[in-house]
């Protein structure tokens, strides 16, 4: 099969002129041996009636000649005429004569001397047959007196066959070559004219010079495609000529059309790039009136007394946060539409969000009496290379609305693994968040994911932009990801995250990765290895850590801590990296790459601006402390991988930072910061510390910040609002949470402050 | 082969020597002139070879004709004669029945040495326990008769 198939491909290669010398020497050989095996068997067998026919005469004339000496017994006489027959014929190898009672008269081999090889002739005669043995009863005078047997010797013609098979092979290669040769001659004269017209074709189409005509070599076929091919060429050359004309107006007609269309593509840029600035411009020229209508009504409201008067402001106030958050909402949407959010990708906790999202939707869902139910898919892995802040966007903004909608009942939070490809070692993954709320109309869920759609009515009820969702789709398909919703009005919602190829984290983080605000954490007890030639620098960790039961190993280069490591096996290590003898890179692929070692977690101590370093570190390393560090801050990062448990804090301990600069403050400075305080933002405050708005707060960090600045800069302020902005921009709950429980104590300094000076 | 010779000869002899006589004919033409109605084979003056001959004439003709076996005590008896056998012992009749018949159509068979030579158309002999003859040829044509060449091949001697 196989090897038909090459031949046939083969074949299919050769140039005509090889498949007609093969097809004629093939043919040939063909007749040649058709013919010879004929020939061969033909004249076997004329041999073989010849030698019956002799064989025959030779029984006869024995038979004849003998049945005297049979009958008057003479052996001698009888063997010389048997001896006689057999050695003059050489198609016998050997005759013997039985008498009539069964006896042996006489015999006579070629190859044996006596005559006792006739012995089990007759058997043999059975056995063998006509072919092999001959016999016929002497008779003379009817009178039947012994029987002759010939054995029939066609050694002679066998020897023949060889013969005849060496001939035929002579004659086979001789007519192979005889017909390559006639082929060779018959294909000058085809292929000759053949080639000219196929090599003036070739040049023709490299060339492309169609003003050539082929010489035509003779009135055959192959003349006729000469002439056909001249046809064809000047059909060619005016079409060309055609073309050419035709092509020059076309480049004219492009040129035109291109200029128009860059001279629109130019202009939509720059339309568009004009909207996203005035999209800029306007939130935040729509953002200054707004704050100052919206502090006014706040102070106002301290003024008014009568209840209409109060409803009026009310109304007022209200629709002013819905257009804030209307036009924080567009600037996301237009943000996203413009390309100018890049997604982040870190190593993520699915889980760890789960629970992250149930905290932040508890306050809410315990005031509503609603379930909250996550089912974590476990055959997902720990880590996901996920943007966690847009995560973060996207399910907030899910279940959100989930929460919004749902009266009675559960939400549900799930995840599930779809498909693993084994090869790249990716995740397809589905994340699903199901209520048991108000749902979606059928012919709603279409509309849903588009820009100010809102379920009809709903803008009543419960307020929104109807921008959540076309946001929260643009951001899953910028992950390269879908979002599908399926719903049955009256019975509930669910909305279908699927992400494709998902690839793994690279660092495992585990679920409780944070600190409970305002609770303080116990260790186990545990070994730690720091790596670092700077006394001061070990110090401060030790230093920081030294009411926790910790054992604390030293080394001053990476080469000795890669021996402490190796002899100690200690919990943890923190690595610094730029160290004499050995580096901290080179210490850790050492412990890296041991397999006892590995396990060990290493967290590597950083200068900050070292982004470059980490991003290269991440791979391999499993933690950062970013140099200057605080207790918190190692704390954080300690809990990540050593065991702890959690106490309750005192309440009045709350610590705020004093620093130097606060020293130069006035009380008066302090008294208006007061004012300000009291005036603008304590009521604010109290409003955003109930639930999760984060437009909000973020917005409410930006004004204090905005009025530290004003106001002489009080750095504790400068500080927490920095921090509560970019917890709220990054969707940080825990930090937020922190946040704004210590407003409270920096307030209360503030005013301490100001009554004491 | 053949226990004895000369004046002791076995059953054996006679009965082979019987059939030979009986197959010589086979090789002998007779004038078609000299043939009747019976072939006669005549033995002189003794009954020796004479019942094995009877037994093979009983079941089988020669030149076509049934075959007559004799005892003949004289000249006269042994006239209508094809053959005449001149068994050992009555050898020295032979000379006188060779010139009695010497022109008529008549195989005349001996068994004793030297009478080949002497004219006996067919003289048998034992040699190295087989039996074998000589031939007479002359003496055959002389008596209007002839011999197959067959015969004459296996014959030790031809007169």
């Amino acid at each position: 099969m196989t090897t038909s198939d090459s031949f046939f491909k083969k074949y299919q290669k050769m140039k005509i002129g090889k498949k007609l010398t093969l097809m004629l020497m093939l043919t040939s050989v063909f007749i040649l041996l058709i013919t010879g095996i004929s020939y061969f068997f033909l004249y076997l067998y004329i041999l073989k009636k010849e030698m019956n026919y002799e064989l025959d005469a030779a029984l006869k004339t024995v038979s004849q000649n003998i049945s005297t000496a049979l009958i008057f017994q003479d052996n001698e006489t009888g063997l010389e005429i048997l001896k006689n027959a057999v050695m003059h014929n050489h198609n016998i190898a050997s005759g013997c004569i039985f008498s009539v009672n069964g006896s042996i008269f006489t015999g006579y081999s070629k190859k044996e001397k006596d005559s006792g090889f006739c012995r089990d002739i007759g058997s043999k005669a059975k056995v063998l047959g006509d072919n092999y043995i001959r016999k016929i009863d002497i008779i003379s005078d009817n009178q039947n007196n012994g029987t002759l047997y010939l054995t029939v010797d066609d050694s002679e013609m066998r020897s023949l066959i060889p013969v005849y098979g060496v001939i035929g092979i002579f004659i086979l290669i001789g007519a192979m070559i005889v017909s390559v040769l006639i082929s060779k001659g018959f294909l000058k004269m085809l292929m000759t004219p053949l080639e000219h017209l196929v090599g003036f074709v070739r040049n023709l189409s490299n060339e492309k010079d169609y003003s050539v005509k082929i010489e035509k070599e003779s009135d055959d076929e192959i003349g006729l495609l000469a002439d056909e091919f001249n046809n064809l060429i000047k059909t060619v050359k005016n079409r060309e000529t055609e073309l050419l004309e035709l092509n020059k107006n076309l480049e004219k007609i492009v040129d035109v059309r291109t200029q128009r269309y860059l001279r629109a593509k130019t202009a939509a840029e720059s339309a568009n790039r004009m909207k996203s600035e005035f999209l800029a411009n306007m939130s935040h020229e729509i953002r200054t009136p707004l704050n100052a209508i919206l502090g006014f009504t706040e102070i106002l409201n301290n003024r008014l007394h009568d209840e209409a008067d109060k409803n009026f402001l009310n109304s007022i106030s209200t629709s002013g946060k819905t257009l804030l958050r209307l036009i924080n909402d567009i600037l996301d949407l237009s943000k996203v539409e413009a390309g100018k959010i890049e997604l982040e990708y870190t190593s993520v906790n699915l889980n760890s969000i789960f629970y992250d999202m149930k905290q932040i939707f508890m306050q809410k869902i315990t005031e509503k009496g609603l379930v909250f139910d996550i089912k974590p898919d476990s055959d997902l892995p720990e880590s996901l290379l996920l943007d966690e802040i847009r995560l973060r966007q996207i399910l907030l903004n899910l279940i959100g609305n989930a929460v919004k909608f749902t009266e009675n009942g559960s939400l549900e939070l799930s995840s599930q693994l779809i498909k693993k490809d084994d090869e790249t070692g990716y995740y397809d993954i589905q994340i699903t968040v199901t209520d048991t709320g108000i749902g979606i109309k059928e012919d709603e869920l279409e509309t849903i994911f588009d820009s100010f759609s809102q379920q009809s009515g709903q803008s009543a009820k419960f307020g929104g932009t109807g921008l959540g969702l076309a946001i929260t789709k643009k951001l899953i398909n910028m992950m390269g990801g879908s979002i599908t919703a399926e719903s049955r009005p009256g019975e509930g919602s669910s909305f279908i995250i699927n992400l494709k190829d998902i690839k793994p984290g690279d660092i495992i983080i585990s679920t409780n990765n944070f600190i409970e605000d305002g609770n303080l954490i116990q260790f186990e007890p545990a070994l730690i290895l720091i790596v670092d030639d700077i006394l001061h620098n070990r110090d401060v960790i030790k230093g920081y850590m030294n009411d926790q039961p910790f054992t604390f190993l030293e080394a001053e280069d990476g080469k000795a801590g890669v021996e402490a490591a190796k002899v100690h096996k200690p919990d943890l290590i923190v690595m610094d990296l730029k160290m004499p003898v050995m580096t901290g890179d080179e210490a850790i692929k050492i412990i890296k790459n041991n397999e006892e070692l590995k396990n060990i977690p290493i967290l590597v101590a950083t200068a900050s601006g070292m982004e470059q370093t980490e991003k290269e570190m991440k791979k391999i390393v499993n933690g950062f402390l970013r140099k200057p560090f605080s207790k918190t801050e190692i704390e954080q990062e300690f809990i990540k991988f050593l065991k702890y448990k959690t106490i309750e804090k005192p309440k009045d301990k709350i610590e705020t930072e004093d620093s130097d600069e606060t020293l130069s403050f006035s009380k008066q400075e302090y008294a208006r910061l007061r004012d300000i305080l009291d005036s603008k933002f304590i009521e604010k405050w109290k409003e955003l510390s109930v639930g999760l708005d984060f437009s909000a707060i973020k917005e409410f960090a930006s004004e204090i910040n905005e009025m530290v600045s004003q106001t002489g800069g009080y750095t504790p302020l400068a500080n927490w609002s920095e921090e509560l902005k970019s917890a709220a921009e990054t969707f940080n709950v825990k930090t937020i949470n922190k946040n704004m429980k210590s407003f409270e104590a920096i307030t209360a300094k503030i005013i301490e402050k100001a009554d004491a000076l | 082969m053949f226990a004895g010779k000369g004046a002791s000869q076995t059953a054996e002899e006679e009965s082979l020597k019987s059939y030979f006589i009986f197959n010589f004919i086979k090789y002998i033409n007779w004038p078609p002139e000299a043939l009747s109605d019976y072939f006669t084979i005549s033995v002189y003056k003794s009954d020796k070879f004479t019942g094995r001959l009877r037994e093979i004439a009983a079941q089988q003709k020669l030149k076509s004709m049934p075959v007559q076996i004799k005892i003949v005590n004289s000249l006269e008896e042994a006239a209508s004669s094809h053959v005449i056998v001149i068994p050992e012992e009555n050898s020295n009749y032979f000379s006188k029945i060779f010139q009695n018949f010497s022109n008529s159509p008549v195989l005349l068979i001996t068994e004793k040495k030297g009478l080949g030579r002497e004219g006996a158309s067919i003289n048998m002999r034992v040699t190295n326990n087989k039996i074998r003859f000589s031939i007479n040829k002359t003496s055959i044509d002389n008596h209007g008769l002839s011999v197959s060449a067959k015969l004459l091949n296996l014959a030790l001697e031809v007169y």
